[in-house]
């Protein structure tokens, strides 16, 4: 019986409008967005290949200790699914003089749009008459008057419905993966394709919610006018409201200082404050001097570095005061650095930790929304998000550590070669370690997506507990 | 007879579900959009109070408007601190945004958002069946069958409809301003409560097409599932995906790097003037005779190039876009508050033209300007520069787009078989 009931929705379904209307729309945008992409794919990758060989060209000229970076820091290139998924867009909050605010305005068409917006939509579309609608036109009690439990009813619609709604997305997906499979310079590996399926599954957990939710709706309400209107107000509620809320109620919650007012404490503390107490560090190293050495030492802080440099060469007694001298006003200098590098570092970190407790609550609070559960779960998945620009974030300082080690070896082999080196002379960096992006592995980035996965889980689990209590209770007349 | 069937239409809709959950949905997210835009302006007044001592220092530093609490735009970026140096040429210096990531994942809930995107489907919703309804009950027939005008039918459904749609929105909208505006850091001008009035029958104009757009489909179809599927599926295309096509056509047009790539190029710029700049000075010994505002990287070709197609692409955008009421509606509400893309380029230029002056000012061997120079002041686009800058065509438009589509459901109802 299940079986008929499943066939029976199916069937209802695919001949209904709203099914045609979908598929037509799924596939439609969901070719042109892949197209599209695909196509700015290839742009950001020319793009990036471009900037890679102007950064290797200067730095063949001109490449010099003191202005290396940010020219010699490792760029990210893009995103493997990028034909697929925008995820946080990264030029709308570059903050530069000179960035593009189009992308800020325009959101992107992509596959995050199409199952949050419009397959989330056709979602409700499908199940919100599906007990109400059935009520009203009376067929919910012809049905029930057959020797049908209501739980198979209740499942086959959800089947039915849940199958039947997932034709027209799985068609565009496996459409929008042909299209990218048949591309040649769009190399995607095993790992790509298995996040591809994971993409697809956790999709369809989202899709289902949805589903679940309007039939929940629908098994609460006793008409179709009343459960279409209380479905979209749900829909609104966690979809478009609650996780836009989430950062700016966060922010109220936890405050976090004045970022602007803290750059300017830290600026205060490693520059002007440190230069006094630098000051004070090395006058004390004078009066030490002072005390030792007396008129000589006194004599010899009046002298001009030319002067100094020809009396030292002929003095050895003077050359050991002053290198003596110099070692000791140098270590002043790096324990004011340090003292006030300290105190800067707290005042840095305590911004940071209460940053990270802010953002941590936003997004708890976004959690509660399954929009933003699969925005997390899917942009995670896919490389495309706040995870991915952590992992590159890491890799990238442990590359600019090899990176400083390399530079102070070549640094310390020029002043060997050219006593007159400084931090003005070239270095030929030809043969410096390349930095080399290699995606988080999948299984770390699946287990990083669990809870949100799990939530959603939840999710269906709650409505469909919901629709099951309602529609046990409901009273088919 | 059309204000029997006016009163008739508010009467029904006041008494329905639809019109509880509506108004409901309108109160409550218009002031919730207001409290929290409220308390991230105010945030963002002390970030700029406790900034002001370094203000004239060779830094340029936009107060935060009032206006963005109604629609926030790029009043964050706007409002950096943006500082000048000879060899570094403008640079902008973090907002608070930056460090809790969770702002660059969603979008900002203003009151722009919340009218651009729900309460456009609010009004979808409220019209999808206001004729299907009733050719479903039947009373189509019946109300038709007595002597009255298709016309005067279909304007008094529209203008009661419309009515009841617009009074929580409107009453809740003058409501929260009143509230903000009594809020001791909130300083409107009167010049800015006419920009106020204007986003306000902006935003009707905006709920009034989509109000058209629900009622049209009504028009169409026989059966309310049919007319709402057809509404919500043209409510996503006008909102989302012809203002991203716009956008995508204009970018395949004018196609201009990355801002990674001219960011690099930038550096590089500057990169190449420091070392010919070092070279000169190892030659002549000292600094003495040498002009540093050669450094400035500002004013080289490629800054030029880049920012000139730039221009040409969101002036392509923004014309390719308005054929959307959301897109249009975007450019108008963010232009009326001083926060939208208008605002953005005549500050850039105002940013650019205060570095010129800053760096012709007598400088010392390092670079750092000395003696007195004026402070960077900038005063914000007024009523008529908005309107001739792009918001009385963004008015227009939308006006026509509501003339169109309003004709077409009177087109529609005309041929519309009641039985």
């Amino acid at each position: 019986m299940l079986t008929t009931i499943i066939f029976k929705e199916i069937h209802d379904n695919i001949l209904n409008l709203r099914f045609i209307v979908g598929f037509i729309l799924c596939v439609l945008l969901t070719l042109s967005c892949v197209m599209i992409l695909t196509h700015d794919y290839r742009q950001e990758v020319k793009d990036y290949g471009t900037r890679i060989s102007q950064v290797d060209d200067f730095l063949g000229k001109y490449a010099h200790r003191n202005r290396l970076y940010p020219l010699i820091l490792p760029q990210k290139p893009p995103d493997a699914f990028r034909p697929l998924m925008v995820g946080i867009p990264r030029d709308a909050d570059l903050g530069s003089f000179d960035d593009n605010p189009l992308p800020a305005i325009f959101p992107p068409l992509d596959l995050m749009f199409i199952v949050t917006i419009i397959m989330s939509l056709l979602a409700i579309l499908f199940s919100y008459d599906a007990v109400s609608g059935e009520r009203e036109s009376g067929t919910l009690k012809l049905i029930s008057s057959n020797s049908v439990s209501r739980a198979s009813i209740l499942v086959g619609k959800w089947v039915g419905g849940t199958i039947s709604l997932l034709i027209p997305f799985l068609f565009s997906v496996l459409a929008g993966g042909l299209y990218i499979a048949i591309q040649p310079d769009l190399p995607w590996d095993t790992s790509a394709w298995l996040s591809f399926v994971m993409l697809v599954l956790a999709s369809v957990t989202f899709i289902s919610v949805f589903y679940l939710l309007g039939l929940f709706v629908s098994a609460v309400t006793r008409s179709a006018a009343v459960s279409i209107l209380s479905s979209i107000f749900l829909w609104v509620l966690l979809v478009l409201v609650l996780p836009n809320l989430s950062p700016f109620l966060a922010a109220q919650l936890k405050r976090i200082p004045s970022v602007n007012k803290v750059n300017r404490e830290v600026f205060h503390l490693t520059q002007e404050e440190r230069d006094e107490v630098g000051r004070k560090l090395s006058q004390q190293v004078r009066d030490k001097y002072q005390k030792q050495y007396g008129k000589p030492f006194e004599d010899y802080l009046a002298l001009a570095e030319n002067e100094i440099r020809a009396r030292v060469s002929a003095d050895p007694q003077l050359m050991a005061m002053h290198e003596s001298f110099r070692k000791e006003v140098d270590q002043a200098w790096e324990e004011a650095n340090r003292i006030q590098g300290e105190k800067a570092r707290k005042i840095q970190e305590d911004l940071k930790l209460k940053a990270e407790s802010q953002t941590r609550l936003a997004r708890q609070l976004a959690c509660l929304s399954p929009y933003a559960d699969y925005a997390f779960t899917a942009t995670d998945i896919s490389g495309t998000g706040m995870r991915s620009l952590r992992y590159f974030e890491g890799i990238t300082e442990e590359y600019s550590g090899v990176l400083w080690d390399y530079l102070q070896k070549k640094e310390v082999a020029a002043k060997a070669r050219d006593p007159l080196f400084d931090e003005n002379s070239f270095i030929d960096l030809g043969d410096r370690p390349r930095f080399e992006y290699r995606e988080e592995p999948l299984r770390a980035r699946l287990k990083g997506v669990l809870p949100y996965w799990g939530v959603l889980l939840v999710f269906n689990c709650i409505f469909f507990a919901g629709a099951f209590v309602a529609f046990i209770r409901y009273d088919v007349r | 007879m059309l204000g029997v069937i006016i009163k008739k239409e508010i009467q029904e809709n006041l008494y329905s579900y639809k019109y509880v959950v509506i108004m409901l949905l309108t109160v409550v997210l218009v002031f919730t959009s207001l409290f929290v835009m409220y308390h991230d302006y105010r945030q963002r007044v002390a970030d700029y109070e406790a900034l002001l001592p370094d203000k004239g220092k060779s830094s340029a530093l936009l107060r935060p408007t009032s206006l963005a609490i109604f629609s926030k735009g790029m009043d964050e970026a706007l409002c950096s601190q943006y500082r000048i140096a000879m060899n570094v040429g403008i640079s902008a210096g973090q907002n608070q945004h930056a460090f809790n990531t969770m702002f660059r994942v969603f979008d900002t809930p203003d009151l722009f958002y919340v009218i651009s995107v729900i309460l456009s489907l609010c009004a979808v919703l409220f019209s999808f069946n206001l004729v299907t309804s009733e050719k479903e009950a039947g009373t189509l027939r019946q109300t038709l069958a007595c002597s009255l005008e298709r016309t005067r039918l279909v304007a008094g459904k529209w203008i009661g409809g419309f009515c009841c749609l617009a009074l929580p929105f409107v009453l809740s909208f003058l409501l929260g301003l009143t509230l903000v505006s009594f809020a001791p850091e909130v300083q409107i001008s009167r010049e800015e409560y006419i920009k106020l009035a204007l986003f306000l029958a902006g935003s009707l104009l905006y709920l009034a097409f989509f109000f058209s757009l629900g009622l049209a489909a009504s028009s169409a179809y026989s059966r309310s599932s049919s007319a709402l599927i057809v509404s919500l599926s043209l409510w996503v295309f006008f909102v989302f995906v012809l203002p991203g096509l716009g956008s995508i056509a204009a970018a395949r047009i004018v196609n201009i790097p990355s801002v990674q790539k001219f960011t690099v190029l930038k550096h590089q710029v500057r990169m190449k003037k420091y070392m010919n700049f070092y070279d000169n000075v190892r030659e002549k010994g000292s600094v003495e005779n040498i002009d540093l505002r050669q450094l400035d990287p500002e004013n080289e070709a490629v800054v030029a190039d880049y920012r000139g197609k730039l221009g040409s692409q969101i002036a392509l955008t923004r014309a390719f876009t308005r054929a959307s009421p959301a897109s249009a509606f975007n450019y108008l509400a963010a232009d009326l508050a001083n926060t939208g893309i208008l605002e953005r380029l005549n500050l850039k230029r105002a940013y650019l033209a205060y570095k010129d002056i800053y760096l012709s000012h007598p400088m010392d061997v390092t670079g750092e300007v000395k003696g007195d120079y004026p402070a960077f002041t900038y005063q914000r686009l007024s009523l008529m520069e908005v309107l001739r800058g792009g918001g009385l065509v963004n008015f227009t438009i939308l006006i026509l787009q509501n003339v169109a589509l309003f004709a077409a459901v009177y087109v529609l109802f005309l041929r519309y078989d009641v039985r």
